[in-house]
């Protein structure tokens, strides 16, 4: 274990490098236990029915103690966002959950966003005392359908009234409450059955809605239907019209698509999320969680990527052990910071695109932001700004075709950014 | 050693597509103890990756085999192998006048084809002895008795003298041997007389230059000597000669009657022409071997490199395969959509694509191919007469006085229950039938007369579905005849793209546009903006499809976790869009270029 990670890691010492990124100051944590699978999800996570309560244990106090250890090693004591998710951190038992909690309480700054995801069936009254009790301040519900024969084929194990009454709990208990939907789902259902789902869910007084298109990930059971021709994917015109139904429906209920697939009245967006939609450096433990450390401004702009073991028995011997770490170039660190950026209505920050890179990002992508115009602006100011910043967005039809601006943006950063420095 | 030619037999095979040359060839070779059976490739002979994925033989090669036979004399029996495909029809002649006898096989369980017949009337005008040969009497499906009927009937051939073999299992093939022996001619030709020999192929080898292979009918050939040949002049010193083992085997010299080669110092297979005569530069002969022609190229369409940097390594391998590949000829071209290219011509549709395969496949050249095209024959108004074969050359029509194309003799056998149907799909290619022969109570041999280019377009595929695969075709070209000519052009969001336009019949010309509009619109992916794409004659449009915008291109999910992933799955997009080109401001996949140069009508609609 120890020779085999040995390459991996990074040539410099780690903790004589650690002044040259940015404190961080998001803290994500992975708990990778599922009570089922889904039929569409390649997120790591093990079946809890699989692992012994013993095995259990080890990996939250395994994961405690790395959270510590990386707080440490970058200069952080406490997080003004922490985000509990899996996995299904509700799939723990309630004392191991209990005791992961109760264990981050001192991590979180005293106006920290602390969310944590849950599954409809899993969510018990108890457990939202808990979460009140240690100073949680959101839920984020996988509800992802609420049209029956979805969830059977998305595998999920709730149905649709299970979802919405779970949401009623955590909105009357006082929490922040998100939901998850997918849309694009391969039922057959018709385009305005989103809209539905969408209507019901604000209905139960939800404050933020994430709505995924469906991404076919190889390896999963929903591929390999799709791969033999069992099921058929809406095409791309029949998508956009269920999109566009529920749009209308976000809308009417002052619901502000702020990010690619994220929906929030102003106000509710999630801090945790935006934070790495503007790359600050975020600290990730638990078996397969991934940190990273964004360089401080006027250092050059290279980042160091941490990728956490994700083998059980090697995560609780040393997490330390397990984990690989990668030098980000500056040149790779600018075009992340690029393509998160972009996702949001928020846009890119070019003042602290300049104070990172030492570069403007108006003159290393000129072309492509010309190219790019009818679709570029000011942006919304951000709700972590705390003074005016200059910034450049996407329009919300440019978001939809993100993917096209960042290849026109990858091609030219690429091309333009000096040489040299790390590579 | 110079044989004496009592000793020698010079004999070809001549099949139809699949009947099974190659592999009687193949236990030939084994028989004759040449090589070991282990040693044996399948079907060697046919030396080149395409040809063994298609199982056909496009170079000929000749092979020269030891035959003890029960007289107790050793013969040498030159197998001189044949194109068997309908584009190299030429090259079919040549072998056969290097032979006195042809083995006519026959599959015992498809009967006799096409090919079978054009091959068989070209045997006997060359006065060939025809030995009908019928294979794969090991098949369940077998029927002997049946393909003898045939022979006798469809054929005009004694059956009685017709053998049965089994190609794989090389049953009869001791008897085929003594057959060879017994029943085709020695040839004939005195060794004495002024040197005449038949070009009947070429090859390249990247160390010995050109290998010319011929067949001596008169004189003789020795290392040393002064050759000229007859049908440019051209005089070369001859450095070796030799038969056709399984390598070249050198000899001191070739006499009147031997197949074989020569190495003479030249430098490309072009400066060879199949169907030149050799002869003694310092006693030449009277006069040339008869049936030489030029042969020239029927199918044109321009080839491009993907990206355009990359002309100079085209280039490199156009020439490559030049080397070997006398029939391919080429001149550069330019395209304002696509840039440098190269405007090539070919034997047919059939030798087109072997060439677009070995330049993607053996030289690894990304490449694009414009419509395939005929030449035409356009008389002005100005008296003058020009042949067009490039859309961009076509001249105004206003300047046109008359446009000709060319025809073809098409000829197919079939079963009886496709006849209507084969009428029906010639008559829809402008086809005029000139004969409908009843060859027995089943098969039917039908000739028509149509243009090249209708069949150019999608008569293979078209016959292969309507007779299930049963009807067979082989064509000669005939001459040109009157027709009506437009130039369709397409464009691109409103900007015409060249290297799509096409000369078609004009009548057919909305139906054209229409399916071309259609592809485009399937093979072209969605693009921020709207898309046009229309076909238009002169300034009037006459088919139009749109491709709607790209709705959404995004990656619905993006957290810390896998910030790295997505970056490299962007890379990795990005990396594949290189393969479009930038047309206007509209990317085309290859899939595009391949779309409208596919000449095939069934579209698969992929979206």
């Amino acid at each position: 274990m120890l020779l085999a990670a040995f390459p991996l890691r990074l040539a410099v010492s780690p903790d004589a490098s650690a002044e040259a990124f940015s404190p961080p100051s998001s803290l994500y944590v992975h708990v990778p236990f599922c009570s089922s699978f889904c039929r569409y999800c390649d997120f790591f996570s093990l079946a809890a029915g699989g692992v012994s309560a013993a095995s259990m244990s080890a990996v939250v106090d395994a994961t405690l103690t790395r959270a510590r250890s990386l707080a440490a090693r970058f200069g952080t004591t406490t997080f003004s966002t922490i985000y509990v998710g899996g996995g299904t951190p509700t799939a723990l038992p309630f004392g191991l959950l209990k005791r992961l909690l109760e264990g981050l309480k001192p991590l979180a700054a005293p106006d920290c966003e602390w969310t944590v995801e849950a599954n409809p069936d899993s969510l018990a009254p108890e457990q939202l005392e808990l979460f009140h009790r240690c100073g949680l301040t959101r839920v984020s519900v996988g509800v992802q359908s609420l049209v029956e024969e979805e969830l059977i084929l998305l595998g999920r194990s709730h149905d649709a009234e299970t979802a919405l009454s779970a949401l009623k709990l955590c909105v009357d208990s006082g929490f922040t409450t998100s939901a998850d939907l997918i849309a694009g789902i391969p039922s057959g259902a018709p385009p305005d059955r989103l809209a539905d789902s969408v209507g019901r869910l604000l209905d139960a007084g939800i404050h933020h809605l994430s709505i995924y298109d469906l991404t076919l990930e190889e390896g999963t059971p929903l591929f390999a239907s799709v791969s033999r021709g069992e099921l058929r994917l809406p095409d791309a015109d029949r998508q956009y019209e269920s999109w566009t139904l529920a749009r209308r429906v976000l809308d009417r209920f002052g619901f502000r698509r702020y990010e690619v697939s994220n929906f929030a009245s102003p106000g509710f967006e999630c801090r945790h999320n935006l934070g790495y939609w503007r790359l600050v450096s975020y600290i990730g433990a638990g078996p397969g969680a991934v940190s990273t450390l964004v360089g401080r401004p006027g250092g050059g702009g290279a980042a160091l990527r941490i990728e956490e073991g994700r083998d059980l028995p090697g995560y609780t011997a040393d997490p330390g052990v397990a984990a690989r770490e990668t030098a980000i170039a500056p040149r790779d660190a600018a075009f992340e910071l690029i393509m998160m950026s972009f996702r949001t209505i928020f846009g890119l920050d070019l003042d602290d695109f300049s104070a990172r890179f030492g570069h403007e990002a108006t003159e290393l992508l000129q072309d492509s932001f010309a190219a790019w115009k009818g679709h570029l602006g000011a942006g919304e100011s951000a709700p972590t700004d705390l003074v005016a910043r200059r910034r450049l967005a996407l329009d919300q039809d440019g978001i939809d075709i993100l993917n096209r601006f960042l290849e026109a943006c990858l091609g030219e950063i690429y091309e333009r950014y000096p040489a040299g420095g790390d590579s | 050693m110079m044989r004496d030619p009592a000793l020698i037999r010079n004999f070809c095979i001549i099949a139809h597509i699949d009947h099974g040359k190659s592999t009687l060839a193949d236990r030939f070779i084994e028989k004759a103890r040449v090589i070991d059976a282990r040693k044996m490739q399948d079907q060697m002979l046919d030396n080149m990756d395409i040809e063994r994925e298609r199982g056909i033989t496009i170079k000929s090669q000749a092979v020269a085999l030891e035959y003890e036979a029960k007289d107790g004399k050793t013969y040498t029996l030159n197998l001189v192998d044949t194109p068997g495909h309908v584009d190299f029809s030429y090259e079919v002649s040549r072998a056969i006048s290097s032979c006195e006898g042809a083995i006519l096989l026959i599959d015992a369980t498809q009967g006799v084809e096409a090919q079978t017949l054009s091959n068989m009337y070209m045997a006997l005008e060359h006065d060939l002895e025809i030995i009908p040969v019928i294979n794969k009497i090991d098949m369940p499906a077998a029927d002997p008795a049946e393909i003898r009927r045939q022979i006798e009937r469809d054929l005009g051939l004694d059956p009685d003298g017709a053998l049965e073999v089994s190609g794989r299992y090389g049953t009869g093939v001791d008897e085929l041997f003594e057959a060879i022996v017994a029943r085709i001619p020695a040839p004939k030709g005195l060794s004495a007389d002024p040197l005449r020999a038949l070009i009947f192929d070429s090859h390249y080898d990247p160390y010995r230059g050109v290998v010319v292979h011929l067949r001596v009918f008169d004189g003789s050939i020795l290392p040393g000597q002064k050759i000229r040949l007859m049908s440019n002049g051209a005089e070369h010193e001859v450095e070796e000669t030799g038969q056709f083992r399984i390598i070249l085997s050198k000899t001191d010299g070739l006499p009147a009657g031997a197949v074989g080669y020569i190495i003479a110092g030249i430098k490309t297979v072009s400066d060879v022409r199949v169907g030149d005569t050799v002869t003694s530069a310092d006693s030449p002969a009277a006069g040339a071997l008869p049936g030489f022609r030029e042969v020239k190229p029927v199918v044109f369409s321009s080839i491009y490199p993907m990206d355009a940097a990359d002309y100079d390594e085209l280039k490199v391998a156009l020439e490559k395969l030049k080397l070997n590949d006398a029939s391919l000829i080429y001149e550069k071209d330019n395209s304002v959509a696509l840039g440098f290219g190269f405007r090539c011509g070919f034997l047919g549709l059939l030798h087109l694509e072997v060439v677009q395969e070995r330049l993607e496949r053996e030289y690894g050249q990304s490449i694009i191919l414009t419509a395939p095209s005929v030449r035409y024959r356009l008389r002005l108004t100005t008296g003058e007469t020009v042949f067009v074969d490039n859309p961009s050359d076509y001249p105004d029509p206003s300047r046109i006085e008359e446009a000709e194309e060319p025809y073809i003799k098409a000829q197919i056998i079939t079963p009886l229950a496709y006849i209507g149907n084969l009428i029906t799909l010639c008559v829809g290619k402008r086809g005029v039938q000139r004969s409908f022969t009843h060859l027995d109570e089943k098969r039917v041999e039908l000739v028509f007369e149509m243009p090249l280019a209708e069949v150019l377009f999608d008569f293979y595929d078209k016959l292969k579905s309507t007779s299930r695969g049963y009807a067979s075709f082989d064509y000669d070209i005939e001459d040109y005849k009157p027709t009506k000519l437009a130039k369709l052009d397409i464009l691109i969001n409103a900007k015409p793209v060249d290297a799509f336009s096409q000369l078609v019949y004009e009548p057919s010309s909305y139906d054209r546009a229409k399916m071309v509009c259609e592809r485009l619109s399937n093979a072209i992916p969605r693009q921020q903006f709207k898309i046009p794409i229309q076909g238009s004659i002169g300034a009037k449009i006459i088919a139009r499809e749109t491709i709607n915008p790209l709705r959404k291109d995004v990656l619905a999910k993006c957290y810390g976790g896998d910030i790295s992933r997505k970056r490299k799955l962007l890379e990795k997009q990005k990396e594949g869009k290189k393969r479009l080109k930038m047309v206007g401001d509209v990317e085309l996949p290859q899939e595009a270029f391949l779309a409208v140069l596919r000449t095939n009508e069934d579209d698969g609609n992929r979206s």
